[in-house]
């Protein structure tokens, strides 16, 4: 049995590299990405005492990463509200530099922050993680027939947005 | 691969996160921390879950975990409190129905050269009782990475060997795991070639037809919400794996099944979760089997068990 330090190693050795990008799969921002899985690793070692296996510490990772994600969102959506208040002149970045990078990587995560959370959140344990239907239910503390859901309607829109590259 | 996967995949494929461990580790250090090789004091070789056997199973990574700083507070300088072990698959000989077969389990090592560290676990016993060593202490003395194959330099306690042996395969593919490649073995004594470039036999031949990487031999299961997360890959009629869970008088006390990604040209992985909450404690055996459509006219099932814990 691992003490709790000896599992943050371990788990940070296998898991660090993978959850950051699937953070950015969610929020996009590589920087927001590692203040949220580094979050998440912080919880989990407080949390070992009662996980005590690297499977379920991994998973309550994954539910920690999704969560946190989404909150990194909603507090970034609120800061850049305020932001666009105030410069009322200044050009949209987001929007003009993806035209300019182009590029298939920038079209992918456009499209994925055009889906709604839920839907984003389904693809992205779905097809980065290759997580199966109950373990995306679990991760997410939704229902089998809501992952199904949300997987075919991202999935259709995001074919549909993605149409060239695809 | 889907085209949906491969797109998920090549969007991020660039992202190189920066080394945040120190800081998370600074986050979560406690002044009074035991920094011991615990493995040590287990009395050598301690058996782990396969969960994190990606960190280390590839030998062109660095197999050591990185060692931990510690940052405690009264100035405490205690050093490396990370355990310096790797996870390795290694693969053993047990029974089945239809004689002797490969059996794989993942076992905890010291850190160091991976392929040398399997060549070592191979001549020890095998965590799992039911298992045995194919090889004498003694019988395999080193291995490396050659050109385009792997270089296996037996010692002088050595059996004859062909390569359709159980023991040969039992070596080419342990090294092949732990290097995350097919590469071909190569058997040398003294230098001589005894057997040249063996490749792994097909899975249906060698192996047990049923494997569980999950749980470890020993795992312990404790409080309200116990989940036995149980893994392994095989090749079952109809992809089905029936398994169960038996208390110490091998009566039955859970059972259910698990449906695996395939069946009949190789193995495939499956999954089952279960609870196990509700179980009195003591010792029990998980055992994951093939289905049987003959209803015992067949060859009869292939089974692999775990002993596991309920506390």
């Amino acid at each position: 049995m691992w003490t709790a330090d000896e599992a943050l190693v371990q788990l940070y050795a296998a898991h660090w590299r993978q959850l950051v990008r699937l953070s950015v799969l969610l929020v996009r921002d590589q920087g927001t990405a590692e203040e949220v899985v580094q979050d998440a690793f912080v919880a989990v070692h407080g949390r070992w005492g009662r996980l005590r296996d690297p499977d379920r510490a991994l998973s309550y990772l994954r539910q920690a990463v999704v969560n946190r994600s989404r909150s990194a969102l909603r507090h970034r959506a609120v800061v850049d509200r305020h932001a666009a208040r105030r410069t009322t002149s200044e050009e949209e970045p987001g929007a003009d530099q993806a035209v300019l990078a182009g590029g298939r990587r920038t079209a992918v995560l456009d499209a994925l922050r055009a889906l709604p959370d839920r839907q984003r959140e389904v693809l992205a344990l779905r097809y980065y993680l290759d997580l199966s239907e109950a373990e995306i239910a679990e991760t997410l503390g939704i229902s089998r027939g809501a992952v199904k859901s949300h997987a075919s309607r991202g999935a259709a829109t995001l074919r549909t947005l993605l149409e060239e590259e695809l | 691969m889907t085209d949906l996967q491969e797109l998920f995949h090549d969007a991020v494929a660039g992202i190189e996160p920066a080394d945040r461990l120190d800081a998370i580790q600074a986050r979560t250090a406690t002044p009074a921390r035991a920094a011991r090789r615990w493995w040590y004091a287990a009395g050598g070789v301690a058996l782990a879950t396969a969960a994190t056997v990606a960190v280390v199973a590839v030998v062109s990574d660095d197999p050591a975990p990185k060692p931990g700083h510690h940052h405690g507070e009264h100035g405490m300088t205690a050093s490396d409190p990370a355990p310096a072990t790797q996870l390795l698959p290694v693969y053993f000989v047990g029974d089945s129905p239809v004689g002797p077969r490969l059996y794989r389990e993942f076992d905890e090592v010291p850190a160091g050269d991976p392929l040398q560290a399997a060549l070592d676990r191979l001549q020890r016993p095998a965590s799992d009782p039911d298992y045995r060593v194919a090889w004498p202490d003694g019988s395999l003395t080193s291995a490396r990475l050659g050109d385009g194959r792997i270089d296996v330099e037996l010692g002088d306690g050595a059996p004859d060997l062909t390569a359709d042996d159980l023991a040969t395969q039992a070596v080419v593919y342990t090294l092949q795991a732990v290097a995350g490649d097919r590469r071909p073995v190569r058997f040398l004594h003294h230098g001589e070639v005894v057997l040249d470039d063996v490749t792994a036999a097909p899975e249906t031949e060698v192996l047990n037809l049923v494997s569980i990487s999950d749980p470890a031999e020993g795992a312990a299961y404790e409080g309200p919400q116990a989940m036995l997360v149980a893994r392994g890959r095989a090749s079952s009629y109809e992809a089905t794996v029936p398994w169960e869970v038996r208390d110490a008088d091998e009566n039955v006390v859970l059972s259910g099944f698990a449906t695996a990604e395939g069946w009949m040209d190789k193995l495939y992985p499956w999954a089952a979760r279960i609870d196990v909450s509700d179980l009195p404690a003591g010792s029990y055996t998980f055992a994951a089997t093939t289905s049987d459509p003959s209803g015992g006219e067949g060859t009869g099932v292939f089974t692999d068990t775990r002993t596991i814990i309920v506390r």
